[in-house]
This record gives structure tokens, sequence and C-alpha cells, in this order.
């Protein structure tokens, strides 16, 4: 199981490294130059110059990659933010723990609701309980979450006054945006989970333990929905790894300052440096995450346990 | 039975998808067959800011201001950034030697409490009020002075504010003097915003103020977080009237949408809006509209030194097939003043308004066809003039692009638009690469401001002059209105300016749009040009 670990580990190195060069190269090619876009239009020429000059964008490209390498290899250093001058590894220290919070409430909703709604829509598959389910999966999935959104501010902040509409300053601007999102993943969740309960519910394992007397809940729950966990978690893994990479949707509507929204304005004004370090950081978290539900796999699944054994 | 339901349920997704195609009350405009033009609306119904002695004043010690920005901020070093959400809290809570009343015209004392110049205007020389005191508590001092203008002069934004000095000094303890390279009298209306810095906390701060704030003005900071909020409070030892508004907040709200409903929810108490949003705030009735006066200024360029635009009689053709105020409808939704002026009328230096008629173009397709004829081309043929660049994320100078489109192919003048992103247009417009541009901005308050423009020594610079009209009678008569102390003189020089852009039509203004802005009715809002001064603002009941 560790040499798996350390295996995968070692295999996040090629994939961040071509991840570093397509975002690095990308920047690049993007037209203008961060000295205008970080001084904006109407300074002086020759400032613009010398900004260009100070952060090294007349080098070579190969010459620039080759230093951001140098650092973040050899120094851990991600670099300063062209546009405010901090610390990229202090601004992302900052973001981070909003969008983890919105990452993880978010997850919580989706599982809470999409989960159990999964299960009853498959166990009551027809009844009128699984048509509503499966509408509001669609309508859930499909719903832009920008207009969800707005929708539950009108209602919760504006008509309400239940709720913040902005910022991150308590568990109650939270509540708004994670609902939002929540629900959007929910609908996907839910598919996910009716889908693969009903294939197990088919199977003739299920038979088994109903004519041996096992009783109805245990059979769902103990027996159906642990062998259905495994593509459930996927979904999940890789839902949670996206919304670590930051919901920029979600943060820019509600004026949450996590990673998504700098990686937003990073790009906007060219700061490759900022650019940079949130697309590593997304890509390690995503990899992690990823990581996390193998291990995971091997804990549900006996199976692969065994395997990883051998 | 199922079935039944399942197609029932079918049926209104499906008829849920189409409900947002409904009809529309407002009539639809014909379109051009070559265009897609915008279409007009009803205009606006605001008036400009009345700032009348408010009727009550309720005194609330604990209540907070709350404002927002659509953006984070940049550092907050006032002398590297000049960004206007930045300047909005720095007239909070720095100040200059002394403020500039546009709407008054007349100077009003700050850290200094007089001033004069010499005749030939090339020495200022201030006398500093006594016990004024930064909000470090120590009292501010001549070398104070000093320190904040030569740091000022290093700041790359605030070059044209300290270009003309040539050196400060301190005869004394309460004299402050600023001589000039050359007699330059905009330099009265830059004077505000070099904002007096206290020398010891900018030297503890490792010269780094991105995070950190001291200056003499009403309100002191108590908490910056730029990617969140700044936040401010009465300065209890401000020399002057104290702020009936004790503390204001500034918080970073990205969506206009959610700003909006917070506005009108009363989280916020004063919001820049769009000018979609005026009819929802104006119906809202416990909130007042009103526009921000700008002197902002949108024109289209030409590429004068292209195949097509080289010659001045297609220019001014083109000047004259132009209809302003049917942009100002379709492009500004009426929020704006529509003249063709590529400088705002307002500006100090500019003529009276009376005089402006004869350098104004007005449209005059005979004669615009006529100077067509002339300068070689078949007007009973579609003339095919090249492309507008532009970029559609700035709606406010895309749609003027748009209707600029329509309104030439009226006359068989058939441009494309060419959408491109802001980086790229700018890369393209000062490299001269395009043929006509749209574009706009606010460049101070006297008509010199304009020099970085109109005149030929920022030819093909960012933030400059992307014409490449080198002439050399526009750049004379910019230094000459500097150097002009006389306003009337200076009106003067201005009107031949004027002419001279009419004579060789680089440019053509295309309309000065309004900024609109909604606030809550218990807020008595004293509103200013461009940037507000909250400590005259107060509670109402």
């Amino acid at each position: 199981m560790w040499k798996y670990i350390l295996r995968r580990i070692f295999l996040m190195i090629p994939v961040l490294l071509a991840i570093s060069f397509v975002i690095f190269s990308l920047m690049t090619l993007s037209p203008g130059d961060p000295g205008s876009a970080i001084l904006g239009a109407s300074a002086e020429p020759e400032a613009i110059q010398a900004f260009n000059e100070s952060v090294g964008y007349y080098d070579p490209f190969f010459v620039r990659y080759g230093n951001y390498l140098k650092n973040l290899i050899f120094k851990f250093d991600l670099g300063i933010s062209w546009a405010t001058k901090n610390s990229l590894a202090a601004e992302i220290a900052n973001r981070f723990p909003i969008t983890f919070q919105i990452a993880v409430y978010s997850m919580v909703v989706a599982i809470i609701v999409g989960i159990p709604l999964g299960v009853l829509s498959a166990v009551k598959q027809y009844s009128m309980l699984d048509h509503i389910c499966r509408v509001m999966a669609i309508a859930l999935a499909s719903v832009p979450f920008f207009w969800l959104g707005l929708m539950m501010i009108y209602w919760f902040s504006l008509k309400l006054h239940l709720l913040p509409a902005f910022g991150a300053t308590s568990f109650a601007c939270y509540v708004l945006p994670c609902v939002a999102l929540g629900l959007h993943y929910a609908g996907r969740e839910l598919r996910m989970t009716r889908s693969c309960m009903l294939e197990n519910l088919r199977q003739d394992f299920i038979r088994t333990a109903r004519a041996k007397g096992v009783k109805e809940e245990r059979v769902i729950l103990h027996h159906a929905l642990r062998n259905s966990l495994l593509p459930i978690l996927t979904t999940i893994g890789s839902h949670f790894g996206m919304l670590l990479g930051g919901a920029i949707v979600t943060e820019s509507l509600f004026s949450m300052p996590g990673i998504g929204y700098y990686l937003l304005t990073s790009i906007r004004s060219k700061d490759t440096p900022a650019t940079m370090a949130v697309a590593m950081v997304m890509a390690l978290s995503f990899s992690v995450v990823m990581l996390v539900v193998d291990i995971l796999y091997a804990q549900i699944d006996p199976r692969i346990k065994a395997r990883f054994s051998k | 039975m199922k079935r039944l339901l399942a197609l029932l349920l079918a049926l209104l997704m499906v008829a849920c998808v189409f409900s947002a195609c409904g009809k529309t009350d407002e009539p639809v405009a014909d379109e051009p067959e070559t265009s897609t033009a915008p279409e007009a609306s009803s205009g606006p119904a605001v008036e400009p800011p009345v700032n009348e002695a408010p009727e009550t004043i309720v005194e609330d010690n604990d209540r907070v201001l709350q404002l927002a920005v659509n953006t984070e901020w940049k550092p907050m070093d006032p002398n590297e950034t000049n960004a206007i959400i930045s300047k909005n809290v720095w007239y909070q809570v720095y100040e200059g030697l002394f403020y500039y009343d546009h709407a008054a015209g007349e100077v009003v004392p700050r850290v200094a409490e007089s001033y004069e110049v010499s005749p030939d205007g090339l020495t200022w020389t201030f006398k500093l009020r006594d016990n004024v005191y930064f909000h470090n508590g120590d009292v501010v001092t001549v070398d104070d002075v000093v320190y904040s203008y030569e740091r000022a002069m290093q700041g790359s934004p605030y070059k044209n504010h300290t270009a003309a000095i040539k050196s400060v000094s301190a005869p004394d303890d309460k004299t402050f003097v600023v001589e000039l390279n050359y007699a330059y009298s905009p330099f009265q209306t830059y004077i505000p915003e070099i904002w007096i810095l206290s020398e010891k906390f900018v030297t503890e701060h490792n010269n780094d103020l991105s995070d950190a704030m001291c200056g003499t003005g009403p309100y002191m900071p108590v908490s910056i977080d730029r990617s969140i909020a700044i936040e401010v409070t009465a300065f209890d030892k401000y020399y002057g009237e104290a702020p009936k508004i004790k503390h204001i907040k500034w918080n970073v709200l990205t969506d206009s949408a959610a700003a909006a409903m917070a506005l009108q929810s009363g989280d916020l108490d004063f919001l820049d809006i769009s000018w979609s949003q005026v009819p929802t705030m104006q119906a809202d009735p416990n909130l007042n509209v009103t526009n921000i006066p700008t002197y902002h200024t949108a024109y289209m360029s030409f590429n004068c030194q292209s195949e097509l635009y080289s010659d001045v009689r297609v220019r001014q053709a083109l000047a004259m097939l132009i209809d302003v105020e049917e942009i100002g409808l379709v492009a500004f939704e009426g929020y704006c003043d529509s003249d063709p002026l590529v400088m705002h009328p307002g500006l100090i230096g500019m003529p009276d308004a009376e005089d402006l008629d004869a350098v104004s173009f007005k449209k005059d397709p005979e004669k615009a066809l006529a100077l067509l004829a002339e300068a070689g081309y078949d007007t009973s043929k579609e003339m095919h003039m090249g492309s507008i660049i532009t970029y559609p994320e700035n709606h406010y100078l895309f749609k003027p692009a748009q209707v600029i489109q329509a309104q030439l192919a009226e006359y068989n003048v058939i441009v494309e638009l060419e959408p491109l992103e802001a980086s790229a247009w700018s890369a393209r417009y000062y490299a001269g690469e395009y043929d006509l541009g749209v574009l706009g901005g606010s460049y101070g308050t006297d008509i010199t401001g304009y020099g970085s423009v109109h005149g030929s020594t920022s030819m093909g610079k960012s933030g400059g002059n992307g014409t490449f009209n080198y002439n050399e009678k526009i750049d004379e008569l910019f230094t000459k209105s500097g150097q002009e102390q006389d306003l009337e003189k200076r009106k003067a020089i201005g009107l031949e300016l004027l002419q001279e852009l009419y004579n060789s039509c680089p440019q053509i203004g295309v309309g000065h749009k309004y900024n609109m802005a909604a606030y809550t009715k218990d807020l008595n809002a004293f509103i200013r040009l461009d940037y507000q001064i909250i400590a005259e603002w107060s509670w109402a009941a």
C-alpha cells in the first residue's frame, strides 16, 4: 500500500511539471504585458517598461521558465505577486481556507441531499418519488449556478433579510453560496447514486441476502449501498477536487476572496507568478484528492486492498 | 397513469425552457442590413445632483457607512497607483496642501492655510496650518511636506502632477516653496492629490505603504484587507470640523447584481450602479439615484498614418456622417451629454459654451459625401473603409462602435467591427495597427491633461495618443495653455486648440457618459466631481 502511495506521489511530479509548462506558455502567449495590465494604460511608458524589466518580462521564455522552476523546486518559493507585491505563499495561505470551507460545506450539502435521495429513488423505482427525484436531479444539474445563487440572494438576503449576500467573515456568509453550489452537485450525486444502486439491487447477492431474511434496511444500506460506493466516491472526489480548485463563479458572485477569484484577477492582470501558483495549487489539490479517493477505495473494497497487499 | 405523469412532467420542463421566450412590450427598432446596432432606450430621467443643505441631520455615532468596490485594491501606496478605488479611500484619509472645489472654482485650504503664486507663475509659496496632526499622533512639519513632494516626484502615476516641479524647499518651519521649471497653471488642480505623508511613518514601514495609511484627513484607518474590506473611523485630532458619519467601510463586492441587491436590502448605503440598474433603483422607495459628475469623454480615433485615413477630407467626412445624439440615446442609453467635442466642455481652459458651436462637427451628409467624392471615392457604391477595433467587455465603448457602424452604413460607408481582448486592443491601437478605434477616459480637470491623448509627445505610447497625427500647432497650444495664468486668455487658446483639432480631425467626440449612483434615503450625500468628501455627508431621519 505504501509503495502504491509513494508511486502515485512520484507520478504527480511530471503531471505538475506539464501543467506548469502549459500555464506558463499560455500566459506568455496571451497578448499584452504585465506592466500595462498592472500599472494601467495611463501609466508612463517608461514606468511600464521599467516594471516589465524588473519582472524579467523581456527575458527569453526558457530563461523565465527555468528561473521559475528553479525557485519552485529548490527553494519551494512560489514567488511574489506582480500586482500585490505580496508573497504568493501568504496570499494562497490566506485564501485557501475560504475555498476549502466552500468545498467542504458544498460537498456536505451535496452528499446529504444527493445520496439519500438517490437511494430512495432507486429503491422506489418508477414511483412518484422516483420521478420527482429524477426531474429534480436534472433540474439541479442543469440550472446555471449563477442564476441559482442570484435567486437565493434575492430571496434570502434581499426579501427575507435572513442571510448576508457577500463576504466570508462568518459562518452565515457561507450558507447561501454553499447551499447553492451543493444543490448543483447534489443533482449529479443523486443520479450517480441511483444508477449504481439500481445496478446493485439487481445482483444475485442482494437476492441471496433477502432470501436469508436479512432486514431490508440492512440489504439496502449495508449491501447495496456499500457496493455502490466506489463510483459514488469517485464522483464525490472529482467534484471535491474541482471545488478545491476554486469555485470561481461562487467566489465572484458572493465576493468571497478564495483562490478561484484570485485566479481570475491574476489572469486578467497578467500576473504570471500568481496564476502559476494558483494553477499549481489547484493541480496539487486535485491530485491529492484523487490519491485519497484511491486509498479510500482500498478501505471500502477488500478486493482492492488485497490486491495492494500482494 | 405513470406514463401520463412522466409525459406531463416532461412537457412542463419543455414549457419552462420556452417560458423565457416571451413577448416584450418594447418596440424593436429597425436594424440596418449590415449592422447589429443596439436598440434605443427611452432615456434617463435623472437630474444632476443638487447639493442643498440637508433638511435633517441625525447623529449616529455607531452606524457604519457601508460602501462597495468591485475589485480588490492594488497596493495602497499613494505614490505608486492612481486607481480610482484607491483614490476613493485616500480622499478620506489623506489631504494635500489644499483641495480644489471644481463646482465653485475655488481653492479650499487644507494642510496649508494660504498660498501665493509669483507673477511669473514659477514660485508657489505655501503657509502651513498650525496643529495639523497625522493619524499616528505626530504633528505635521514642513519636513514632512518636503518629503511628501519629493516622494511624489519619484512616483510614476504622478508624473503629470509633478512634471513641472524643479525643486521644493522649506525656508522656515511654516513655509513650503515649490519652484517650477515653467509657469504651469494646471498645477493648481494637481496639488490636492499630492498627498502629505508622515516621513517617520513611511520610514518605519520601510517605505512600503501597500497595507498601511497615515494621513491628516478626517478619517484614520482601522483595518486594511485589500481583498475583503477597508475600514476607517473619524480622527479625533482632526483640525477641521468633525465628520458626522463616524465610520466608513468599503467592501469588495465583485458582482454588480449582488451589490445592487445588497444596497436594496440595506447592507450597503451607497453604490455606483450601471445604467441598466437605474430604473430598478428609481423604483425603490428607499433609495435616491443621482449622477456623479465626471469629465469623461468617449471618442473615435482615426489612424492618420493608414492608407484609408491619411486624407483629412475622409476623416472630416466621416465626422459629418455621425449623429452624436443618436449615439447618446442608443449606446449610452441617454446617460450622457452628447456633443462631438473630443474634450469635455467643463474642463478648465475650455472656451465658453457659446463659442463651441463653430468648432463642433455637425451631421451634414451632403457635405460629407462631397468630401468623399473629392477624395476620390465613388459615393454611389459601397465604400469599404476598414474596421473599428473595440473590446466588447467595455460595453460603453463597444456600443458606440456598433452605432457608428450602422450610421455610416446608411451612406454606403462600410466599416467592420473587430472585437479584441483589452490587452490586444491596446497593443494594436498604440502600435498604429488599426483603421478606427473607439476609446474614452477622464484625463483630469484641466484641458492640458488631454495633451497626452491629442498631442505628439505621447504618440504611440501606451495610454497616450494613438492617432499618429503629428501636429506641432496642437502641441504648442497645449503648452501655451498650461503656461497662461489668465483664465480668459486660456479660453481663447482653448478655442484655437479646438479649431486645430477640428481642422485636422484626428478624433471625433461621441459623448460624455454619466456615472450613476444610488444611495439610501437616510443618507445626506453631497455629490462632488469624481471623488466624494464623505466628511461632508451625514445621516438623515
